[in-house]
């Protein structure tokens, strides 16, 4: 009877139609409105993982920029003479110091040299690294062992592994 | 439980009987009665009105309706429906249409049984016809005082339609009898003069009525609620947007020279990953910030005597004055480093405690 009601009079069917039209207008926008929600969320937490990445990246290129630098700005003939001169201003003799192997890693090329300095105090071996690690050169430190002496607890054998890079 | 009144309309007598219904059940509860002179008025009719009442129904004097004899030749009561426009065309006063007319298969007056002549061969139909304009003044007068009534019927008829020569003697049936009569009308109605354009509507207007008021409360809700959800949705868009437009700004920022972006966190990570390659090749160890992290979490308790690193471990060796520093110094260092543990600890000679911790340089 009711269905007859509203198919007969032609206000109340606009009324239905009306409200049948707003219903799917509401669901259709909440459906949209819920889906845009989640879609929000995970570009929330994709922006905040862009934020983090974008420190990381700074950081990174302004390391790879400086040492590519290097690169391009000094000639030397090999590792080891390299290694020599900065033991010679530091007033330093190598017990070893010696060529390895040298490899191509994609673009670039790294010659490896072994150093060993018996009877060094902590200070020098400080000023040492820090030559190496801020060098003109482009070398790098690949592993280093500090061990103490029988002898003196104060007195200290160095022995790393330093790599000069090249293209 | 429905109350129900039935107006039963004589020419001399107006009376109201008020039923119950109960399930199917028909109970008399109430009777009232008021006499007619002359015509009857708005005036007469309010002292029946009853607000517990939730139907009327009307029973009308004989003298209002034309009765009329007809046979025919089959007892289909749908098929005399039909049909009986056309026979009464002729043998009532003016146009059929001016009339609104129901029937009723009647007793014959030669029948010594007094049982409905219908048979296959035919019957005999009593019509009752009632000029539209009157019914029209009657139903109008009746609802002026809110007491439409639903069906209009007649108790004399049907009483009378046993006996067709009994309706035009003057015979005065007693109250009960008459209120049983209506009782059985609330059930089966003989006949109902509300009919096409002038049948009842009330229900339906009523159905319409709160249909409507339904429909449009529902529909004032969701406008409402979609409006608040439409506003949700064009602010959820504008930030959706805005974050794209941040993550876009992020990545060519960073990187300037890629002219399209499909999906920018992955591309971001891979020319990232490019990068990072490029800094284990040309980075090495940084040996001074790993000497400077390990002295900046020693304290006096603490001596250092070996460190050791190879740009995966990093490996410190010293002595303590007891066990719970090396404890309290392992949980300072795992604030710069990661995966810290004691490898070995013992009491030397010397009363102190021997030490080795292993321990990963963190990720940037």
């Amino acid at each position: 009877m009711t269905g007859r009601i509203i198919l007969s009079d032609r206000y109340t069917l606009i009324i239905i139609i009306a409200v049948i039209l707003a219903l799917l207008f509401t669901a259709i926008t909440f459906i949209s409105v819920n889906n845009l929600e989640r879609k929000n969320k995970e570009l929330k937490k994709q922006l905040t993982e862009m934020q983090r990445l974008k420190e990381e990246f700074i950081h990174i290129k302004a390391l790879v920029e400086s040492k590519e630098k290097k690169i391009g700005l000094t000639r030397v003939s090999g590792v080891v003479p390299a290694l020599e001169q900065m033991l010679n201003s530091l007033g330093l003799n190598a017990k070893i110091i010696k060529p390895l192997e040298k490899k191509r890693l994609k673009e670039f090329t790294e010659e490896d040299a072994e150093l060993e300095i018996e009877s060094i105090d902590l200070n020098k071996v400080v000023n040492l690294l820090y030559r190496i690690e801020n060098s003109p050169v482009p070398l790098k430190i690949k592993n280093v062992a500090v061990k103490p002496t029988f002898k003196n607890p104060d007195v200290f054998i160095l022995s790393m592994t330093v790599s000069l890079i090249g293209k | 439980m429905q109350k129900i009144g039935f107006i039963d309309w004589t020419e001399k007598k107006l009376s109201l009987y008020i039923f119950e219904k109960k399930g199917n059940q028909y109970t008399l509860t109430d009777t009232l009665s008021l006499p007619v002179e002359g015509e009857l008025n708005q005036s007469s009719l309010a002292s029946l009105v009853k607000p517990s009442i939730e139907q009327i129904y009307l029973s009308v004097p004989l003298n209002l309706l034309s009765i009329r004899e007809l046979s025919f030749p089959f007892s289909d009561k749908n098929k005399i429906k039909d049909t009986i426009s056309y026979e009464l065309e002729g043998i009532l006063l003016g146009n059929i249409s001016n009339y609104s007319v129901d029937s009723l298969i009647s007793a014959s007056a030669d029948s010594p049984s007094g049982e409905k002549e219908s048979s296959e061969s035919g019957s005999s139909v009593l019509a009752a016809c009632i000029e539209k304009p009157k019914l029209r003044g009657i139903i109008s007068l009746f609802s002026s005082v809110g007491l439409e009534p639903i069906a209009i019927t007649s108790i004399d008829l049907k009483f009378y339609s046993k006996n067709i020569k009994m309706l035009f003697e003057s015979h005065n049936l007693g109250e009960k009898i008459r209120a049983e009569a209506a009782k059985e009308e609330l059930v089966n109605l003989t006949i109902n003069l509300r009919q096409d354009e002038l049948s009842y509507k009330g229900d339906t207007e009523r159905i319409k009525k709160s249909l409507r008021l339904t429909g449009i409360l529902i529909f004032l809700l969701l406008l409402i609620f979609g409006s608040g959800v439409t506003m949700k949705f064009i602010s959820l868009k504008k930030e959706h947007t805005s974050i794209i437009e941040e993550i876009n700004a992020i990545y060519y920022n960073a990187f300037p020279g890629d002219a399209k972006i499909v999906d920018a966190v992955r591309q971001f990570k891979g020319n990232l990953n490019f990068l990072t390659e490029k800094k284990t090749i040309l980075g090495g160890i940084s040996a001074l910030d790993i000497l400077l992290d390990i002295a900046n979490h020693k304290n006096k308790d603490i001596t250092l005597t070996e460190f050791n690193a190879d740009g995966e471990n990093t490996i410190i060796k010293g002595t303590a004055t007891s066990f719970e520093n090396v404890d309290a110094f392992k949980n300072t260092l795992s604030s710069s480093f990661e995966e810290v543990r004691v490898m070995d600890s013992r009491l030397s000679p010397d009363r102190k405690i021997s030490f080795s911790i292993i321990m990963k340089d963190k990720i940037s």
